[in-house]
């Protein structure tokens, strides 16, 4: 392996462990979700009451009721888990602009490492086995879904990230060596930013 | 006979489109806000005067709030008011009119540029029907948004160019259009230049051509005298009032996201790095606006940009997003159309992602040209895959069945849970103050509170109140210092209203009439203060507007 390389690679994983690191630190290690209660079917009395204190606004009209109501409470939550676990902002910017109620909002990997993630998805059909990784990462997706603290767990998605944004770099490297030796010395600064910034905080 | 197929379905789709945004135009969203009642008021005043509320003759921004509103929307609206007069419904029109002519230029601008494929039929029919459909087009069709508008010149000025490629003379109104978007929205500030820039780069080989020359040198002298009014104009205060308070890049350290508190010297200087933080920012805006998060779930955060309860695109469209990008990448069977879509996609977000809006569906509404496309293509690829004619049905049937839940939707939010949850930040209520005031005494002055707003605006359309006479009553600059001088009075005079905060102490001791909102005029105001309450206006809610209350000071113990 060329030291250029080898020095991409190491400072990938360097990068990398920025998730579970800042995952550790933040959450410990917290049991697995064992009822209903950990999940998006939990009764919840603060949803019904916002429905209700909505739906009041306005007189009985179907067209309006149709799409507020009480029974699409779970639904609803699980579109707003879904959705967050497919926004790239929540793993490189902390859910940036529009930070979640309720979590830590931690930024997981630094931004720099979108640009071989953006490579690997696009090359993603030339990794062996892609379908079954691909139905996986969809597997682990919906399953996270369903809980009421998905961020906690969120950590499973993680190997997923190192096998796409791997994919990337090596794509990336074979394509052009300029842009991916620039991409790497502005992942080195932008990680140690990030690291040192993270100590900071505390 | 065979071509009829696709225009009758166009024609079709047109219509929803007229339907979802002709539908109680004027009437909803209920209220007028304020930036659209400046607006209707300007033209009103260029119309009848030839000057805006200031005196300034025919400007090139208009100066209104101090925040020089970009002037095409409003030279639109005067041609409308004599016909129509000074209302909501005249003010928001032409919107819907470019929200509507947007939707055969968009098909003729998808067929043109996808010419060789064999599905750039369906792909325009999809298009045009995911616009019309399109709570983020719909909404903007709806209401006075000058960026409606510039997004139709915008492609107009493209579509020109495309076919000049063929016939020069196309290149002579490309320019012309091309020149009337740069200064009809503050983005396009920022993609007119791109999308020239990618349009010469592309095509200069036949652009310097001995056929086209002539035509391009000319079409470019036209262009540059067109927008001379607006280049000369380009470095005084008033024109960068806009971006100077909302460029991120400009933000000062302390106040930029991610700041770190508490620290100081050479620790904070690394560790609170302007450039790093403000790349970072931008990283960060920039990519939200092609997040899925935001185009099916959140939508846009301001009240007056987004339905109640609904995003700028709807939550079954996901999948297509995501087909599409990677069809969009994939697949370069369709030349232009594609080079196009992936320009578009990625310019589009650029002006709003220097500002510090997250998500603002104003600035950023040329992405939905971008994003209709890409979902047109993945369903017409899906479509191709399918082979029987049992599943061809059934697919063409759901789809069917999501048209008709996704225009349902369109209506509970935009129609109905609008009008009860936005009501207050469209400033709905002063079309009914208006009306109480023409019943008043007019021998007794009349004082409107503005501590939480700009009602004079809304009261001069309401009131349709004489531009000559408010010129005169309401100095503020000379035309000369018009763009230059920043100050600005809030106190305004129309006859016996004036608009200015209510100061109670001596207020109360004056027979006038008081009109404020429910904090300005509370019910322990006016028990305090011996008011008598005249009406009381309210929103679509039951919840207090606006209170119009007469002073007593002969029940006042001095």
């Amino acid at each position: 392996m060329r030291p250029s390389s080898l020095l991409g690679n190491f400072v990938l994983v360097i990068a990398l462990l920025m998730w579970p690191f800042s995952q550790v630190i933040s959450h410990g290690f917290r049991p697995l979700p064992s009822s209903v209660q950990d999940t998006i079917f939990a009764p919840d009395y603060q949803a019904k009451q916002s429905i209700l204190r909505n739906t009041y606004l306005y007189p009985t009209v179907f067209m309006a009721r149709l799409f507020q109501n009480k029974w699409l409470i779970p639904l609803n939550k699980f579109k707003s888990n879904f959705f967050t676990l497919l926004d790239p902002n929540y793993y490189f910017f902390a859910s940036h602009p529009r930070e979640l109620d309720g979590n830590q909002n931690l930024v997981r990997l630094p931004f720099v490492l979108l640009f071989f993630l953006l490579v690997g998805i696009f090359n993603f059909s030339t990794l062996r086995r892609s379908r079954l990784y691909g139905c996986l990462f969809l597997i682990f997706i919906l399953s996270l879904s369903l809980l009421n603290h998905f961020s906690s767990y969120d950590l499973l998605l993680w190997p997923f990230f190192c096998l796409f944004i791997f994919h990337g770099f090596r794509s990336l490297s074979r394509q052009n060596s300029r842009l991916n030796q620039f991409l790497v010395f502005s992942l080195l600064l932008v990680t140690f930013m990030e690291y040192f910034r993270s100590y900071l905080r505390g | 006979m065979k071509n009829l197929n696709p225009l009758f379905i166009l024609g079709l789709i047109i219509m929803l489109g007229i339907i979802t945004r002709f539908y109680q135009l004027g009437k909803v969203p209920a209220g007028l806000y304020l930036d659209e009642a400046a607006q209707g008021y300007n033209a009103y005043s260029i119309l009848k005067t030839g000057k805006d509320e200031f005196g300034k003759a025919f400007p090139m921004a208009f100066r209104s709030f101090n925040d020089f509103k970009t002037p095409v929307y409003i030279y639109l609206i005067v041609p409308l008011i004599p016909f129509f007069g000074l209302n909501t419904f005249s003010i928001r029109l032409p919107s819907f009119i470019f929200s509507i002519l947007t939707l055969p230029l968009l098909y003729l601008l998808i067929k043109k540029l996808s010419a060789k494929y064999s599905g750039s039929t369906t792909i325009a029919l999809l298009a045009v029907l995911f616009l019309s459909i399109s709570p983020w087009h719909t909404l903007f069709g709806r209401t006075n948004f000058e960026c409606n508008v510039a997004l139709f010149l915008l492609l107009l000025g493209y579509y020109l160019f495309i076919l000049g490629l063929k016939k020069p003379r196309w290149l002579l109104l490309s320019a012309v259009t091309f020149a009337l978007a740069l200064p009809a929205y503050h983005s396009e500030r920022v993609l007119v230049p791109l999308i020239l820039l990618f349009l010469f780069y592309n095509n200069y080989s036949v652009l310097f051509d001995r056929k086209h020359l002539k035509i391009v040198l000319s079409a470019s002298l036209i262009g540059l005298i067109l927008i001379w009014p607006t280049v000369r104009i380009l470095t005084t205060p008033g024109f960068l009032a806009r971006i100077s308070t909302l460029n991120i890049f400009s933000t000062s350290t302390n106040l930029l996201p991610g700041f770190l508190p508490g620290l100081s010297g050479s620790l904070s200087a690394l560790a609170n790095n302007h450039a790093f933080l403000s790349l970072k920012e931008f990283f960060s805006l920039y990519l939200f606006y092609l997040s899925p998060r935001s185009l099916f779930l959140l939508g846009d955060s301001g009240p007056r940009s987004s339905f109640p309860e609904l995003s700028v695109f709807y939550t079954w469209q996901l999948p297509l997003y995501l087909y599409g990008l990677y069809l969009l990448f994939k697949d370069k069977k369709l030349g232009e159309l594609r080079s196009f879509t992936i320009f578009l996609l990625i310019i589009s977000p650029l002006p709003a992602a220097i500002t510090r809006d997250p998500f603002s569906t104003i600035r950023a509404l040329p992405l939905v040209i971008p994003m209709v496309i890409i979902m047109a293509m993945a369903v017409e690829k899906f479509f191709q895959r399918l082979t029987t004619f049992r599943a061809k049905s059934l697919a063409f049937g759901f789809f069917i069945f999501l048209i008709i839940y996704s225009l349902a939707k369109l209506y509970s939010s935009g129609l109905i849970l609008n009008e009860f949850y936005r009501a207050s930040y469209w400033d709905y209520g002063w079309q009914e103050v208006a009306e109480v005031i023409k019943t008043l005494d007019p021998s007794l002055p009349i004082v409107v509170d503005n501590a939480r707003g700009e009602p004079y605006s809304q009261l001069l359309v309401f009131t349709q109140y004489d531009p000559r006479r408010y010129q005169a009553e309401n100095f503020e600059v000379t035309p000369a210092e018009y763009y230059t001088n920043m100050q600005r009075n809030t106190t305004k005079q129309l006859g016996q209203i004036t608009t200015r905060g209510i100061d109670w102490t001596p207020d109360r001791r004056q027979k006038q009439y008081l009109i404020g909102d429910f904090l300005a005029i509370s019910e322990e105001q006016i028990l305090k203060n011996h008011l008598l309450l005249i009406r009381e206006i309210k929103y679509p809610d039951g919840s207090t507007a606006y209170r119009i209350v007469k002073t007593q000071p002969d029940k006042i113990i001095r």
